[in-house]
């Protein structure tokens, strides 16, 4: 009778080798994403540095802040590095402390160009709508999500009409709990377009009427 | 942040290249069987039954094939039986009556019951089963008739190729062939082989004692591999030697044939569970379990893949129709972004499939259509999957497929 065998070094063996590629595979993803998350905190130290650099060079040359174009500089950048840290809170997660770390220094960052943007517009007169949304990643969040997506899109489409800043209100910050008192958010989102409030989720339409 | 979805991929993953790397360690064991022969020391003699439903196009071309084979004419007997044809396949098999070739003709009753009616008249201790639309290589039934001398051998079958790659579906289909030719050889070194299809040549004294060839299932080959592996025999494959075969042209004939092939794969491995033990070794233990395990994983995976997929898929509409579908300006900010398991898990089967693609290549000698390759692995293989969802669906609900 033809007895069969059962080949338990091959299968040992495979076994080895399979963990031993499983594993090489996971670590090298690992590897990649870790660069990908340094690159990010990299632009973001660059950012950031030109727009303390922008906001310290404006105090200092008191009436050349006009000569600037504030919008033009780092808007571009500004946007990307938002896109960035939404990336980094896809692959590490929403509750992940590098995440939290970094969306809290990105909404100070954000602060800090708002009000640099505020006074560019009033004292040289520009035509820029500014936006501050609102936003959650617990409460509504899907409603959230739509918004700044709709948010993206009319970015990407008027660059040079519009500056947005995003604020997660999950952040427990003071500067965004500020900013958060300052326009009485109570319903998420919120978006506020040129100091008026608007509660709920605005349609692409709604928002184009009023930049 | 892992999920369900990805977690699944991921022991998908793992299984595909276990399975990928048990299969590599063996071929290095036994990549010289590949091309080894064993020499003839005698000529039995072998009747080639013939089965044939209405299969007057193509006919005549089958018989005079095997009227050419090199082989000694004395020790060879062609039977043709016609199984209930309603066109000229009877006649046309009736002309080489001068040549020798015997011809029956009996009521329509499937193919096995026409390979049961030659079995009770012919008297030869070899018996080749060819289909009617294969054709074998000249030098495949010497070395077919090699592989009996051993004594624990009841069957013997060649490698399988495609006679018509005219369209892209059937150049497709011959690279799926010398995938199967080579995971065959591989298994077939280790008495693992339990399938006999196209032309398969028999020790006559196991047809007579275990029953002959099944004519309730819709795969008699599968069902006749597990019953001479089930009585702890073996089959053997040749690899060098061919039979060429006609294949589906397109989808729908394509798709009818492959849920057969799945549907009856279930039914008979059902029939004959009590493989699926170590008791049977590498087969029971690893090659037989791969047809419920991969069962399984299509139900599974497509399940929840193809419905995650589709709910991100709608929720990409609802965000573009936010939008007002303005795709120009969306597509510059990307909103379809890649899951990274996902990716992880297409680059890892990429390479799998890309390690048997070099395996095969070096053992077929010939070159493989890079090209229609990729369309295999991306595309086909899909198709497959499909076609193996809708056969479970067959199975689950007991409803064979009508065709």
């Amino acid at each position: 009778m033809l007895k069969r065998k059962l080949s338990m070094g091959r299968y040992v063996q495979t076994l080895v080798i399979t963990i031993s590629v499983f594993m090489l595979g996971i670590f090298i993803g690992f590897f990649i994403s870790e660069i990908r998350i340094n690159e990010m905190l990299s632009s973001y130290n660059e950012i950031r540095l030109k727009v303390v650099g922008a906001t310290l060079e404006t105090n200092i040359l008191e009436g050349e802040l006009c000569r600037y174009d504030i919008l033009g500089v780092t808007g571009k950048e500004r946007f990307d590095l938002g896109r960035q840290v939404e990336e980094m809170e896809r692959i590490r997660g929403k509750t992940d402390e590098q995440v939290l770390r970094l969306k809290e220094e990105y909404s100070m960052l954000s602060v800090n160009h708002l009000l640099l943007m505020e006074k560019w517009k009033k004292e040289c007169n520009r035509n820029v709508s500014i936006i501050i949304f609102f936003y959650s990643n617990k409460e509504n969040f899907t409603e959230s999500e739509n918004q700044g997506f709709v948010l993206d899109y009319i970015y990407t489409k008027y660059p040079n009409k519009i500056s947005t800043y995003a604020f997660d209100v999950d952040i427990d910050n003071p500067v965004i709990n500020a900013m958060k008192r300052k326009y009485d958010v109570n319903v998420i989102p919120t978006i506020v377009i040129n100091d008026r409030v608007y509660s709920g989720f605005q349609s692409k339409g709604k928002i184009e009427s009023l930049i | 942040m892992i999920d369900i979805v990805a977690l699944l991929l991921l022991a998908v993953c793992f299984i595909g290249i276990y399975v990928t790397i048990w299969f590599f360690l063996l071929f290095l064991e036994k990549e010289k069987e590949f091309h080894k022969h064993v020499d003839l020391k005698a000529f039995p003699k072998v009747s080639v039954l013939i089965p044939a439903h209405n299969e007057e196009k193509i006919i005549s071309k089958t018989i005079s094939s095997m009227l050419k084979i090199d082989y000694p004419r004395s020790r060879l007997e062609v039977v043709v039986i016609d199984d209930g044809s309603s066109d000229r396949t009877y006649q046309i098999a009736k002309s080489f009556a001068g040549k020798g070739v015997q011809v029956y003709r009996k009521k329509k009753g499937g193919k096995a019951s026409a390979l049961n009616y030659g079995l009770k008249r012919v008297r030869t201790d070899l018996i080749l089963a060819l289909d009617a639309d294969c054709f074998l290589a000249r030098d495949a039934l010497k070395k077919m008739v090699g592989e009996m001398q051993d004594k624990w051998t009841m069957a013997a079958i060649p490698s399988i190729e495609v006679l018509n790659k005219v369209s892209i579906l059937q150049k497709i289909q011959a690279i799926e062939y010398s995938f199967m030719n080579f995971f065959r050889k591989l298994t077939a070194s280790i008495y693992a082989l339990a399938i006999a299809p196209a032309a398969v040549l028999y020790k006559t004294k196991f047809l007579r004692k275990y029953g002959g060839f099944d004519e309730n299932t819709l795969t008699e080959d599968f069902e006749i591999g597990l019953r001479i592996v089930s009585h702890n025999f073996s089959i053997a494959h040749v690899f060098d030697s061919n039979v060429f075969t006609i294949v589906p042209a397109g989808l729908g004939e394509l798709m009818k044939q492959r849920i057969r092939w799945a549907y009856g794969s279930f039914t008979e491995l059902s029939k004959y569970k009590r493989l699926l033990s170590i008791k049977y070794g590498d087969l029971g233990a690893f090659i037989l379990p791969q047809i419920p395990i991969y069962a399984g994983i299509v139900i599974f995976v497509l399940i929840l893949t193809m419905t995650s997929a589709i709910q991100d898929a709608l929720r990409q509409l609802y965000l573009l129709e936010l939008i007002g579908y303005d795709i120009r300006i969306s597509l510059s900010f990307s909103f379809l972004y890649l899951f990274d398991i996902r990716s992880f898990v297409v680059i890892i089967m990429g390479l799998l499939a890309f390690l048997n693609y070099f395996l095969v290549k070096r053992t077929k000698r010939e070159n493989i259509n890079f090209a229609y390759f990729l369309i295999y692995v991306f595309i086909y293989s899909w198709l497959l999957v499909f076609f193996e969802f809708v056969a479970i669906l067959y199975f689950l609900f007991r409803k064979k497929p009508r065709w």
